[in-house]
């Protein structure tokens, strides 16, 4: 019987599902309006449509981690522990060797990693950064005629470069989490299937965290 | 086509407020009349500054002298600047550039987002609440097409305002210059022959541009011009993480591993230690 560790949990799995709607319609809607030619190109209904679109989902965007944080306090401190977690010499090898794994991942043999990977840590601290700054730059400009041109403008440009930051991210997020690269292959199971994760992936990917939780036995599900 | 611009020459203008009304009259601009809903001013200046449903406002600045007050007075309205920041920004292409260099703002497809206030180095472009538009001066292209002169300039009674080719218009207001400092006006200055590129909208200021609360050598406001940088540099980092992780995936093409267990890794493990 193969042995599970269940990594994320439903609420999680549902709250990172909404986000990650909002953020592609809002990348997507973002777009439009970050490259003027493609609004010309569309017309005003659209782009005016867009915009209006692009503000409902900015609210789910904004609202989805605010409940996560209101309904599971707990989940939420544990995923800042995560992120602020000191690093060892496991984390600071990983990320020296990753530059050779990610082109040579046949020939590349990563050390152990907790819970949340160094490489993972860095990139949510900068999209987490680059979310808020983009969701209070997106507040400003939403109040538009009510702030100055001067605070529209900067706010304007904040928001521009929070919006090349999270798409970057995205786009290195998308292929390692959705399992594109080779080495991650299934990945996508874990925050849009049952949250589970094998226990040979689990090794591989978190080996300290895997270790810790087999033994403990107390998320392992047998199936 | 031949430029045009218009020509506004403060030490003609009384500030009658004629081309203001009938600004708003041709356009069908509404005036706030009711009780306190205009902000008190301190002068006879009409409102603070333009807004949504005022696209041309004559400015009253005023300096007490020996022998009384002198006036500076202004026409703000769009300068129809030959590059545009505006037009840069606008995210549904409402602003464009007329063969004749005038800026035109088309309310039918602006959607609002007064992205061109905020590049404006002059703050012109007014939000349109009711209508949900950026508002601003067209240079009558209606009128003009028509072969008509900008309704501003066909009430001004004190030909404080002309209109023409701009080169016309260009060389009027150096003869006037030199006239102005034949007289005395020895602070007198054009307004607009080089501006953002040259503009469509020339101001001859007896007093000195400061004095008419002109923006001297106006930029295009910093934040706006780093999007110049912003997204060229988007593609090429966008084209870089995509073809990066193209590569790494072609790289990782037949990559497979053993299924391992916590008692198959641990052994493992022991081995390399004894090692």
């Amino acid at each position: 019987m193969a042995r599970y560790i269940q990594r994320h949990s439903l609420l999680k799995r549902v709250i990172h599902g909404i986000h990650t709607v909002a953020c592609l319609v809002l990348i997507a809607s973002g777009l439009i309006i970050f490259v003027p030619a493609i609004g010309a190109a569309v017309g005003q209904d659209v782009v005016q449509f867009v915009r209006m679109s692009h503000r409902a989902f900015a609210v789910v965007f904004i609202a989805a981690p605010l409940v996560g944080l209101i309904v599971a306090p707990k989940g939420f401190v544990h995923i800042l522990k995560n992120l602020f977690a000191r690093w060892d010499s496991d984390d600071k090898k990983f990320m020296l060797l990753f530059g050779k794994y990610l082109f040579s991942p046949k020939n590349t043999h990563m050390p152990k990693q907790h819970e949340v990977k160094s490489g993972q840590r860095l990139a949510d601290g900068l999209l987490i950064a680059a979310s808020v700054l983009i969701a209070a730059t997106g507040v400003v400009l939403w109040m538009g005629a009510s702030v100055t041109p001067q605070v529209f403008r900067l706010a304007l440009m904040l928001h521009d470069v929070a919006f090349v930051l999270v798409v970057l991210i995205m786009f290195a997020h998308i292929y390692l989490g959705a399992g594109v690269f080779q080495p991650y292959r299934g990945s996508w199971r874990l925050m849009f299937g049952n949250g589970r994760v094998s226990e040979s992936d689990a090794l591989y990917h978190w080996g300290h965290w895997a270790e810790k939780e087999l033994k403990s036995g107390e998320n392992v599900v047998e199936a | 086509m031949a430029e045009n611009a218009i020509l506004y020459d403060a030490s003609k203008c009384s500030a009658c407020k004629g081309c203001q009304v009938q600004c708003k009259q041709w356009n069908m601009m509404p005036s706030s009349l009711g009780k306190d809903e205009n902000e008190f001013t301190g002068s006879y200046q009409s409102m603070p500054d333009l807004n949504g449903d005022t696209r041309l406002l004559i400015e009253f600045r005023e300096e007490a002298k020996a022998n009384g007050i002198e006036w500076a007075f202004s026409r703000r309205a769009c300068f129809h600047c030959a590059e545009p920041t505006c037009m840069e920004v606008c995210p549904a292409g409402a602003i464009s550039k007329l063969d004749d260099g005038t800026v035109k703002l088309d309310n039918t497809k602006c959607v609002g987002c007064k992205y061109c206030t905020a590049a404006c180095p002059f703050e012109v472009p007014k939000y349109r609440e009711a209508f949900n538009v950026s508002n601003k001066c067209t240079l009558c292209d209606d009128r003009v097409a028509q072969g008509r002169e900008p309704a501003c300039v066909q009430t001004c009674p004190a030909a404080a305002l002309t209109f023409g080719p701009r080169e016309d218009m260009l060389a009027a207001a150096k003869t006037r210059l030199d006239e102005l400092k034949a007289e005395g006006f020895d602070k007198a200055e054009l307004y607009g022959e080089t501006e953002m590129g040259g503009m469509h909208s020339l101001f001859i200021a007896p007093f000195g541009l400061e004095a008419h609360g002109l923006v001297r050598d106006p930029k295009k406001p910093d934040a706006i011009a780093l999007f110049a940088l912003i997204k060229p540099l988007t593609g090429i980092a966008a084209a870089a993480v995509f073809g990066g992780l193209g590569l790494s995936f072609l790289t990782g093409i037949g990559y497979s591993r053993d299924e391992i267990t916590l008692d198959s890794a641990s052994a493992h493990d022991d081995a390399k230690e004894e090692n």
